[in-house]
């Protein structure tokens, strides 16, 4: 099956600073991949990339088999439509309400309310939330919620791919819990693909299939979970002690 | 992507079948006709036709996919449907969702209220807002009464980078605006009086009319859409990200750091740019009127003097500072009330500008009436 993602020999910059260089990895069908890294090592910096906000300074990224830089702003934006994105925070409109901000995909899409309402509702279901949240506006929202309708919007256009840009940042331990039991549901139930960012650890742990390691300006281990905390890596090692979550 | 379609297939001796393929899908349905024409054909190939096998097998479908296909069966799923576990999957979990409302639903009774409410919130909130505003007012008095008494504290610093930001920053456009409203009061006033020899009176109207209405007002109402939305943003900003929180929580008085050091700077800076603005208007509108009246410049300015009383100047001068003030106060005061959304901010900073030029010409108006005697 071919990757829906894949990276090759990628360099990416940040304010003209070469920040991540010979970034080779792959995203395939049904798989969901953790990106993590120490705070500042470029991570959100290739989601930037992957896109098409940015360009690599180096290398290439396709994105379902093309070349997403290389393409036109009209076939970025074709090919963006099958992706979704649950930004860091939520990244909730606050004019809003949570129906106007997880039908907007849908609006853009061009389709009328006739066929927006029933897929809010099934993407609010998705993603947990009951139906009378729908007109509550976001300021309304505790912090799990608001994640939980940023994944609904991610959800509403039925993407191919969806990127998750720390989604368990700032929740508590026990909001994220219940987060992570959401994606493995959904993970299970629809087949997700996902490129997921994240610190948490315990969050990759259960959700992912594998794992990339980013950090010191390169890709340092790609591969399970599991394999990966067995390597002798003193970097690996530190960022499994230093984050907490490395069993003793 | 292969297209979605549906194609009727004869089986000999047997019921006939309904093939669908192709991507039924949310990006393959997404072109309006293609949808609208699907959606027909799926009803003439159902309706009066109970006996035909429907086989879904072939397509690829998604939940978008499922839920056209049920709206396009008029009369519910077929009897004969050949679908694969996943796609059943997809079927059984549209039964299970509720439709949501995109609104808060109301019932008759409530609909009839809502415009009483909106009268009663709105008074309300006027009321409550009037009522901070004097609070307000009064807390200010209170912290010029502690700063005098312990004047080590005054921020002495913030005060200054406020009379920086917001009235040195501001004397290019006063001193621009101030010299046009001159010129065309002194052209407008100089075309009516021609040929009258009111030479006197012309010095009269520019001088009167800028220092104690235009001049005062001008400046203020440029303050307000200058530095009180920028008040009210910042400090709606600072309320949002915590930073209000962040001085209480450390025990300074948020109100004496960021409130006081702004209405202070206000208010020695709006007498100030008054008597700029004063000053680019009276010589423009007297070098104007003295190119009109082919007349020496110095000859008009040196009527100014027995023509318009001192305390016109001094008026304008004492209603800047009270400008200065209500702008200060009502920007600090929405600003410090922005609730935490980023809309909000927006609204909040255009209510600030409208409502303290409102204010200040409410105000300029009273003065008007109070003072109609004095002066003249």
């Amino acid at each position: 099956m071919d990757p829906i993602v894949s990276f090759e020999d990628v360099e990416v910059d940040y304010d003209g600073r070469s920040v991540l260089k010979d970034i080779c990895f792959e995203v395939k069908p049904g798989e969901i991949v953790g990106l993590a890294g120490p705070s500042g090592s470029g991570k959100t910096t290739l989601l930037r990339h992957l896109i098409g906000l940015k360009r690599p300074v180096r290398g290439r990224i396709r994105l379902f088999g093309e070349p997403i830089a290389s393409l036109s702003p009209a076939s970025q934006r074709l090919l963006r439509r099958r992706i979704g994105v649950l930004f860091q925070g939520g990244a909730l409109l606050s004019s809003l309400n949570v129906f106007g901000n997880v039908a907007l995909p849908l609006q853009e899409m061009g389709f009328p309310d006739f066929w927006v309402r029933p897929m809010v509702s099934l993407a609010l279901s998705l993603a947990g939330l009951s139906p009378e949240n729908a007109a509550r506006m976001p300021s309304e929202l505790s912090g799990g919620m608001v994640t939980r309708v940023a994944l609904a919007r991610g959800l509403v256009a039925e993407p191919e791919l969806l990127l998750l840009d720390e989604p368990t940042a700032g929740l508590d331990p026990i909001v994220a819990d219940g987060f992570i039991a959401l994606m493995g549901d959904l993970q299970k139930n629809l087949g997700i693909t996902a490129l997921m960012i994240s610190h948490d650890l315990r969050a990759l742990e259960r959700l992912c299939h594998r794992l990339v390691l980013v950090g010191d300006g390169r890709l340092i281990a790609q591969g399970r979970f599991e394999d990966i905390r067995q390597q002798a890596d003193p970097r690996i090692r530190a960022f499994f002690r230093l984050d907490g979550g490395g069993r003793p | 992507m292969a297209s979605p379609s549906l194609q009727r297939v004869e089986a000999p001796g047997g019921p006939e079948r309904i093939a669908l393929s192709g991507s039924w899908t949310i990006r393959g349905l997404q072109d309006p006709k293609l949808l609208s024409r699907l959606e027909k054909e799926l009803r003439l190939n159902q309706i009066g036709h109970p006996e035909r096998v429907w086989d879904l097998s072939g397509a690829t479908l998604d939940h978008f996919g499922a839920l056209v296909l049920r709206h396009g069966w008029l009369s519910g799923p077929p009897a004969h449907l050949h679908l694969t576990p996943s796609q059943a999957t997809l079927f059984a979990r549209w039964e299970r969702i509720p439709l949501c409302s995109p609104q808060k639903t109301t019932d008759g009774l409530e609909a009839w209220l809502r415009p009483a409410r909106w009268v009663s919130r709105t008074s309300f909130d006027t009321l409550s807002l009037i009522g901070l505003i004097v609070f307000l007012f009064f807390t200010f008095l209170g912290q010029i009464g502690a700063s005098l008494a312990k004047p080590h504290r005054i921020p002495f610093l913030e005060i200054c980078r406020n009379l920086y930001q917001m009235g040195v920053k501001a004397l290019g456009i006063i001193a621009i605006v101030g010299s046009l409203i001159g010129i065309v009061i002194s052209y407008l006033a100089a075309l009516q009086l021609q040929g009258f020899a009111l030479r006197g009176f012309l010095v009269f109207i520019i001088g009167i009319s800028i220092v104690r209405e235009l001049g005062p007002t001008l400046a203020a109402v440029l303050v307000a859409g200058r530095s009180g939305s920028a008040i009210t943003a910042e400090l709606g900003v600072m309320k949002i990200r915590g930073e209000i929180d962040a001085y209480r929580a450390m025990g300074t008085d948020p109100l004496y750091r960021l409130v006081f050091p702004r209405l202070v700077a206000l208010l020695i800076l709006v007498p100030l740019l008054v008597g700029w603005s004063d000053f680019f208007g009276i010589v423009t509108g007297l070098g104007a009127a003295a190119l009109t009246l082919h007349t020496s410049f110095l000859s008009l300015v040196q009527q100014m003097p027995r023509l318009v009383p001192l305390f016109n100047l001094w008026f304008g001068i004492v209603k800047g500072a009270f400008f200065g003030l209500l702008i200060g106060l009502v920007a600090c005061r929405l600003g410090w009330d922005v609730p935490s959304d980023a809309a909000s901010l927006g609204q909040e900073t255009t209510r600030s500008v409208v409502l303290s030029i409102t204010l200040v010409i409410a105000l300029d108006a009273l003065a008007a009436i109070l003072f109609r005697r004095t002066g003249f």
